[in-house]
């Protein structure tokens, strides 16, 4: 991916903001984007353009980024298609509505795409790691996200196996070969988990990660993160 | 269906979320009671298993495919509490890293996805292998575990959009129907890899092997599935025709509607599958529907639970005695 060879060229203005501070102001414009009153299209408008503003000073490439939006599209069929039924009755759901469902998710997307990129999901983990010291979860978070690579990459071996020799005409037969696919991944993965399990163990894990030494945050970067989600709660409350 | 943010008010979204952390929260707290250092990559890895085993589609017909979502084959192959807790660590690496699913809307996918769909799975798997005689039991079981999840995922989901004033009630047994068909290839699905699985692994099977089987107790069994029903009916409810029936039609054609039109002497409780002093039409049928399946299943259940008893009491004696 580009994205690697890009930061080692030139650090973007992106690239100096602290990995927790830009964890903190993403959430923080998610938030701020799902509590907008439907309508508020110039508070929509404002964000947006700091958002564009990241993108731009990040050097986040939005085409890759807009490649994502996609994934919206099933839930936008059933709003739209309830804005439509709405519309026929008295209570009509509105186009303000369906429009603020449209653009608001879209926003929300655009603005976790951007923290995928950048920071990455290494170092979100690792702020997450910072903001949620010895969970659990956030170990579990981690370790998924290592083996998932391996594992996926094990599916993907089996897809292209399957694929090269074709699937079977009834879709019953497919959907059996797919859980035997599944049933042998799981097998494969059990294995796998043993050994890593016992090799962790014997490395002296204790089934969280331990709590190093931090790195504090720079009094002037939290500032700028607190003064972020301030005006982030600002835009939400004032009209 | 992973929901995006916005799509939910923050009302619904904002309660979900802290509901989805007060019971991840406690199956945190109950796993690890349990849990050994190596069991935290196990876990791990079993996460990993689940996100790349959606990946594996089968084609069904014009461009559509069909993948697993694999909350009920967690439950069975490994336990209620883990399964909640990969299926969690799956949604949030799914928001992060994938942007499927809103952040904001991350209580509500984690709690369709990975508190509603394993519990209901598991449930009804429990609870038919624990009725059940025969061979193929512990497929059939996990096969309606696995079908009634989806099912009830997305009635939960509906609900929820409902709430939200997102969706119209009218496109809710749509949803619901599209699933029931959908569940039928989660089913198959779950059943191929546990085949599998209990073929490569026998001591993991839950009959021959030495695999506990589920321990859900009798009022689990029935309390659960009085909530699995009663989500259903709910959204179902908009299909409860407001046309006449037969008798009726016939009735009103051949005139007769008016004479036999008068004050009952008592008054139903609820007439016309309308629920007294519910403003609103969808809502009063809605809260009718469910009032009428507890009204049904309340006294079957007792009455079951009546015939059963003491047969239990004795199957209990017997194992003490053994």
């Amino acid at each position: 991916m580009s994205q690697t060879s890009e930061r080692i060229r030139e650090p973007s203005v992106l690239d100096r903001v602290d990995d927790r501070i830009k964890v903190l102001c993403v959430v923080a414009f998610v938030a701020a984007v799902a509590l907008l009153p439907d309508g508020a299209w110039t508070r929509f408008g404002a964000l947006a353009g700091l958002l564009l503003l990241a993108y731009l000073l990040g050097r986040v490439p939005l085409l890759w980024a807009l490649k994502r939006l996609p994934l919206l599209l099933p839930v936008f069929l059933l709003v739209g298609l309830s804005a439509w039924i709405s519309s026929r009755g008295e209570s009509g759901m509105g186009t303000d509505r369906f429009l603020s469902v449209l653009v608001g998710a879209s926003m929300s997307l655009l603005a976790l795409a951007l923290m995928a990129y950048n920071p990455g999901p290494d170092n979100m983990l690792r702020a997450l790691q910072f903001y949620f010291r010895g969970s659990f979860l956030v170990t579990l978070l981690t370790m998924t996200h290592r083996y998932i690579v391996v594992i996926v990459a094990e599916a993907r071996r089996m897809l292209r196996a399957r694929d090269s020799r074709g699937q079977p005409p009834r879709v019953l037969d497919r959907a059996r070969v797919a859980g035997s696919m599944v049933g042998y991944l799981f097998v494969r993965s059990l294995q796998r988990a043993e050994r890593v399990g016992h090799a962790m163990e014997a490395r002296g894990f204790t089934g969280v990660y331990p709590r190093g030494r931090v790195r504090p945050l720079r009094w002037t970067q939290l500032a700028a993160g607190l003064t972020f989600c301030a005006a982030m709660a600002a835009v939400v409350v004032i009209p | 269906m992973h929901m995006p943010d916005r799509v939910l008010t923050p009302e619904v979204w904002a309660t979900l979320d802290v509901a989805s952390v007060g019971l991840v929260g406690g199956a945190v707290y109950k796993t690890r009671q349990r849990l050994e250092p190596r069991d935290a990559p196990l876990m791990a890895v079993m996460a990993a298993f689940i996100f790349a085993a959606q990946m594996v589609n089968f084609p069904v017909a014009l461009g559509v495919s069909g993948h697993l979502i694999g909350a009920t084959l967690a439950a069975v192959l490994l336990g209620i509490g883990p399964a909640v807790l990969i299926m969690t660590a799956v949604l949030v690496i799914q928001a992060l890293v994938f942007q499927d699913g809103g952040l904001m809307a991350l209580g509500a996918n984690v709690f369709n996805l990975a508190l509603v769909a394993p519990v209901v799975g598991y449930l009804v798997y429990g609870t038919v292998l624990r009725h059940a005689r025969g061979p193929a039991s512990p497929q059939v079981a996990a096969f309606l575990g696995a079908w009634l999840s989806v099912v009830a995922t997305a009635a939960v989901a509906g609900i929820q959009l409902v709430l939200s004033g997102y969706a119209a009630i009218a496109i809710i047994p749509g949803i619901l129907l599209w699933h029931l068909a959908i569940g039928i290839g989660e089913g198959l699905i779950t059943v191929a890899a546990l085949q599998l699985v209990w073929k490569a692994k026998p001591e993991m099977a839950p009959i021959s092997g030495e695999a506990e089987p589920p321990r859900i107790g009798r009022t689990t069994s029935v309390v659960g599935l009085l909530a699995v029903a009663s989500v259903l009916a709910l959204a179902l409810s908009p299909l409860a025709s407001p046309s006449p029936d037969g008798l009726e039609r016939v009735a009103h054609d051949a005139g007769l509607a008016e004479e036999f039109e008068h004050e009952p002497i008592l008054p139903g409780a609820l007439p016309d599958y309308t629920t007294p002093g519910v403003e609103g039409e969808a809502a009063s049928t809605a809260i009718a529907g469910v009032i009428g399946v507890l009204l049904v299943l309340i006294p079957l259940a007792a009455v079951v639970w009546l015939i059963t008893w003491g047969k239990g009491q004795e199957e209990e004696t017997a194992q003490d005695a053994a």
